[in-house]
């Protein structure tokens, strides 16, 4: 198999594939949505957090030559929907080949033959429409306006697979094949055979001779020799045939899987272009990571891209119902607090979904984010109550926390979004702090959304406070925690 | 005509998605549904899902369920009719599917007076309840002289298809299904039924499953054309008949989808009495009268009858209630019993409780806590407002409102004033209430404002090893147990828990 991807030339770390939570909490479907892209895919791509620099460095470089090249990329994008024909053709020849193979002669003296010829025709067809397709996406890929490394890879990939030697024997092999129309003209060459009938190679002219002597040899009995004669060459053309139209197949599967692998690679920059030029429509400052070694997470005009995608889809105006914040994280202990309403959750949606693309290698909604290099995400978000099963809320938040914690996160960032509000303000801070000390010590950052004045009116030293100021500025900036109270939210109970 | 349902065809109120899916009662038809009532989950949705505040309503429906569950024999009888009119109603379908066939008619008209007089047979039984009473006057036929003339009608022609027991039928030589088939008589053929499997068996037709059903409800196109030949030259008209059945079977599609609802319900009483949990039905008030004694929640049972505990609870004095307690001590099960029994009791069904006491209320709102992620660009407190809002567009008057941790996403302060303020309107607008709030502070502050004229207490504190539910004259403190070292959570666990850096 063809050893080149275009996301990157290496096997990538599954263990570093991080909880689908994650995907839920942050709000991913609404992105994909905005973006009209499967999200399904895009969570894979956001979901393995496995990022490298130097694979950062690769997408970006790939995506750029894309970006720069864009007429190139839409025609090779274009060309899926012939692969997908193709494909079918391939799938369809597979399955009639498949029950082929399950008959060990022929089932009626040429009728079998007949069959087998036109799996052929299929196959070949879509052997030799795959052959036109990397004529095609050749001289793409070639296309000297394409500079990256990733692409050269790719191409001189593509290059050796099409000038392989076993390459043109076969192309040779087939387009002499299938040029013949009927069946008993599509041999040539010498047929040996003795006297159990057994033939070694078929050709054309001893079809013929072979009949011939069938009828010397039964002279009296005309109608059986010629029978027996057929019957005779017709089984040895048969399993000719077979192995001729596996060979035909597996050729076709390969090419088959190739492309598979480009389309679906592509789809991340498919992704990508899309993305950006999603900021680029929407006046949203853009920003590539391809640098993780940051000491601490700090961001400028970071916007909520599932906020943005929301506003978006409701056609409203951007600039007026999104608000972005500008911070840096330097403590692993970070509050926020702030009016109800204030944007506190969007803030910490922001940076969760910041994080996520910048380790996918995917453009990030921020004038400037530097981003360290993390271990794992993991969100911790208020769960809907109906879910439940018997267990209470609280029961089920503390298991959801224990998978958490479970996996030691060391080095990685935490976001909680006012956890353990199902109990005692009393309790949940204790638990809260115990928490907090203990992903200290894995050097793991967590950002926590709260309410809890107990927890605020402690914060010292080791820790941050951010509040959001709410209406009309909406605005997260890093002040002392906010414990005020007494909004009028009811005003219909008057 | 009959309506087992809404007998005085009163109005009725649609409970709210919300309050059906917080209350999870749709759940409670699970059990029963597998017990192959799974065509009718529609119907009972519907019912369970409407409530309604009329009385004799109330009383017809809850007096008939509960002599149901509590004389088997009537309730096996009533299953009987059901079966019974539901396998006359599947036959009417599958002759109404078929294009044209006199003698299958003639036939369903025969099944159709067997059914009637065998129903009426067995409702002969000494009902107490006024939808016994019911029945038993629909299907009180013998006397009735439509009925006389139906049955006088249908014997008149199952005269003439007796004659098709002597008949031959010949099928035109060159055979297929559609060949014209001319009927003769002859004595010694051995019947049409005889004469139509044996052909169809030459021509390898296989015959399909055993239904038990009689032969004309194979629907070849042979069959179908034997039957028309046979009605052309004996000429039967079943044109009375007609009339009858079809003023006849609107009346028993009516009975059978009411029966299928209390038979339902039947099924889900006797699986919570098969736990050892009682039922009862309710006693209807118009006061404001409210109590139930061995209230339980009966979705537990889902899970094990063990967790289940029954509660007393009694409404009369105040409209408002605000229930604290530790975690897991059954605050949310309370609630959803609470609105349960309401919910059941609006319908007229018996509620999983020893007795009940109900004064029917208007509607029924729950509130319980929203995920995240609901209603973007709005925070949690918002969409709670919001909900809030909505249910107080209409008139709380004599509504019931469950909030379950209610204001949890703000502060306990602003919890506090909003949870205050609530409080203040839903008593000032006569609506009954119960809140529980996770707010620890909350209940205290509220005892100490001392306006409580209206507003009681609840706790689910244990005492003796149960959680129960009970009336505090104060809001009482409660420790958690400390099912955070359950989950490896606790200080300790947390110390030594991963390895340190």
């Amino acid at each position: 198999m063809i050893e080149c991807s275009l996301l990157f030339p290496q096997k990538r770390d599954f263990d570093q594939y991080l909880d689908e939570r994650v995907i839920s909490d942050l709000s991913v479907g609404t992105i994909a949505a905005a973006l009209d892209f499967d999200e399904k895919i895009m969570s894979k791509y956001l979901l393995d957090f496995s990022a490298s620099e130097a694979e950062l460095e690769f997408l970006h470089e790939l995506a750029d030559d894309f970006i720069c090249n864009e007429g190139l990329f839409h025609e090779l994008i274009y060309k899926k929907s012939e692969f997908e024909l193709i494909r079918e053709k391939t799938n369809a020849a597979s399955k009639d080949i498949h029950s082929m193979m399950s008959l060990r002669e022929p089932t009626t003296d040429w009728g079998g033959n007949y069959t087998i010829v036109s799996i052929f025709h299929l196959v070949s067809e879509a052997l030799k429409a795959y052959w036109r397709f990397f004529d095609d996406i050749l001289p793409i890929l070639g296309n000297k306006g394409f500079r990256s490394a990733g692409l050269d890879r790719l191409k001189n990939a593509f290059f050796d697979i099409v000038s392989g030697s076993g390459f043109d024997t076969l192309r040779a092999e087939i387009s002499n094949y299938t040029s013949l129309t009927s069946l008993s003209a599509s041999y040539s060459g010498v047929l040996n055979f003795n006297r159990s009938f057994h033939i070694e190679k078929i050709t054309y002219e001893t079809v013929g001779t072979v009949q011939r002597d069938f009828r010397n040899r039964f002279k009296r009995k005309k109608t059986i020799a010629v029978k027996m004669s057929d019957r005779a060459v017709n089984r040895v053309l048969f399993n000719h045939n077979k192995s001729f139209a596996v060979k035909l197949l597996e050729m076709a599967q390969y090419y088959q899987k190739i492309l598979e692998d480009l389309y679906e690679d592509l789809q991340f920059y498919e992704l990508y272009i899309s993305l950006k030029s999603f900021y680029e429509t929407n006046g949203i400052p853009v920003s590539l990571i391809k640098n993780l070694s940051a000491k601490s997470l700090s961001f400028n005009e970071l916007s909520d891209l599932s906020l943005i995608a929301d506003v978006v889809s409701k056609g409203k105006d951007v600039e007026k119902n999104v608000k972005s914040n500008s911070a840096e994280i330097k403590t692993k202990k970070v509050f926020i607090s702030g009016m109800n309403q204030g944007g506190k959750t969007v803030f910490i949606r922001s940076v969760g979904i910041a994080v996520l693309l910048a380790k996918a290698g995917l453009p990030v909604p921020a004038a400037k984010f530097f981003c360290p290099d993390l271990n794992s995400l993991y969100t911790f978000f208020p769960i809907d109550d109906i879910v439940y099963e018997a267990n209470s809320r609280f029961r089920n938040e503390l298991a959801m926390m224990k998978k958490i914690v479970e996996k030691t996160p060391r080095n990685s960032l935490v976001l909680m979004n006012e956890p353990f509000i199902s109990t005692t303000e009393k309790e949940a801070v204790a638990l809260i702090e115990n928490l907090l000390d203990f992903f200290n010590r894995h050097n793991t950052c967590v950002i926590t959304v709260t309410h809890f004045k107990l927890l605020l009116s402690q914060i010292d030293e080791s820790a941050q406070s951010f509040v959001a100021s709410g209406y009309p500025s909406f605005s997260v900036s890093e002040e002392s925690p906010y414990l005020l109270t007494g909004h009028d939210l009811l005003p219909f109970l008057e | 005509m009959i309506n087992l349902l809404n007998p005085f065809n009163t109005a009725k109120i649609r409970q709210s998605e919300n309050t059906v899916k917080c209350l999870r009662l749709f759940e409670l038809c699970d059990e029963a549904a597998t017990h192959g009532f799974r065509s009718i989950l529609p119907i009972v949705k519907k019912e369970l899902s409407e409530l309604t505040t009329d009385l004799p309503t109330l009383k017809f429906r809850s007096e008939f369920a509960a002599e149901l569950y509590n004389n088997r024999d009537v309730c096996e009888i009533i299953r009987e009719v059901y079966t019974e009119i539901g396998e006359y109603l599947k036959l009417s379908e599958a002759y109404y599917a078929i294009d044209s066939r006199k003698y299958a008619e003639t036939a369903l008209n025969i099944f159709l007076t067997e059914k009637l007089l065998k129903i009426e047979k067995l409702l002969s039984v000494e009902g107490k309840s006024e939808g016994i009473r019911m029945l038993q006057q629909t299907f009180s036929l013998s006397e009735d002289e439509e009925f006389k003339q139906f049955q006088i009608e249908v014997e008149k022609h199952t005269a003439s298809i007796d004659r098709f027991k002597s008949v031959e039928i010949n099928v035109s030589p060159d055979v297929g299904m559609r060949k014209k088939i001319e009927i003769t008589d002859s004595p010694e053929t051995g019947g049409i039924e005889s004469q139509v499997h044996s052909y169809l068996e030459r021509l390898g037709v296989k015959q399909t499953e055993e239904t038990g059903a009689p032969w004309f409800t194979m629907y070849s196109e042979f069959e179908l054309a034997v039957l028309e030949a046979l009605a052309s030259k004996y000429d039967i008209s079943t044109e009375y008949s007609s009339k009858f059945r079809s003023k006849c079977e609107p009346m028993l599609y009516a009975v059978h989808k009411g029966l299928s609802f209390y038979l339902f319900m039947q099924s889900i009483y006797e699986h919570w009495e098969g736990a050892g949990l009682s039922v009862c039905a309710t006693e209807y008030n118009d006061h404001g009268s409210n109590s139930f004694q061995g209230l339980y929640d009966s979705i537990l049972l889902k899970e094990s009858p063990e967790v289940i505990i029954p509660n007393d609870f009694d409404f009369s004095g105040e409209r408002g209630f605000v229930l604290s307690g530790a975690n897991s001590s059954g605050k949310t099960s309370f609630l959803r019993a609470v609105g349960t029994a309401f919910s059941l009791s609006g319908c007229g069904c018996l509620i999983p409780a020893k007795s009940a006491c109900v004064s029917p209320v208007n509607a029924i709102y729950t509130h319980f806590p929203q995920g995240e992620t609901v209603n973007f660009g709005f925070g949690r407190l918002k969409t709670e407002i919001d909900i809030l809002q909505g249910f107080l567009k209409n008139d709380p008057n004599n509504s019931l409102f469950l909030f379950n941790e209610i204001f949890s996403s703000t502060n306990g302060d602003d919890a506090y004033i909003y949870t205050k303020r609530l409080i203040a309107y839903l008593i000032r607008n006569n609506a009954y209430f119960i809140l529980i709030s996770h707010h620890k502070t909350i209940p205290p502050r509220l005892f100490a404002d001392g306006e409580t004229s209206q507003l009681a207490f609840l706790t689910t504190n244990v005492i003796d090893t149960k959680y129960a539910v009970r009336r505090v004259s104060s809001p009482e403190n409660y420790e958690n147990d400390s099912i955070i070292e359950e989950y490896g959570l606790s200080a300790e666990q947390l110390k030594t828990g991963g390895q340190e850096e």
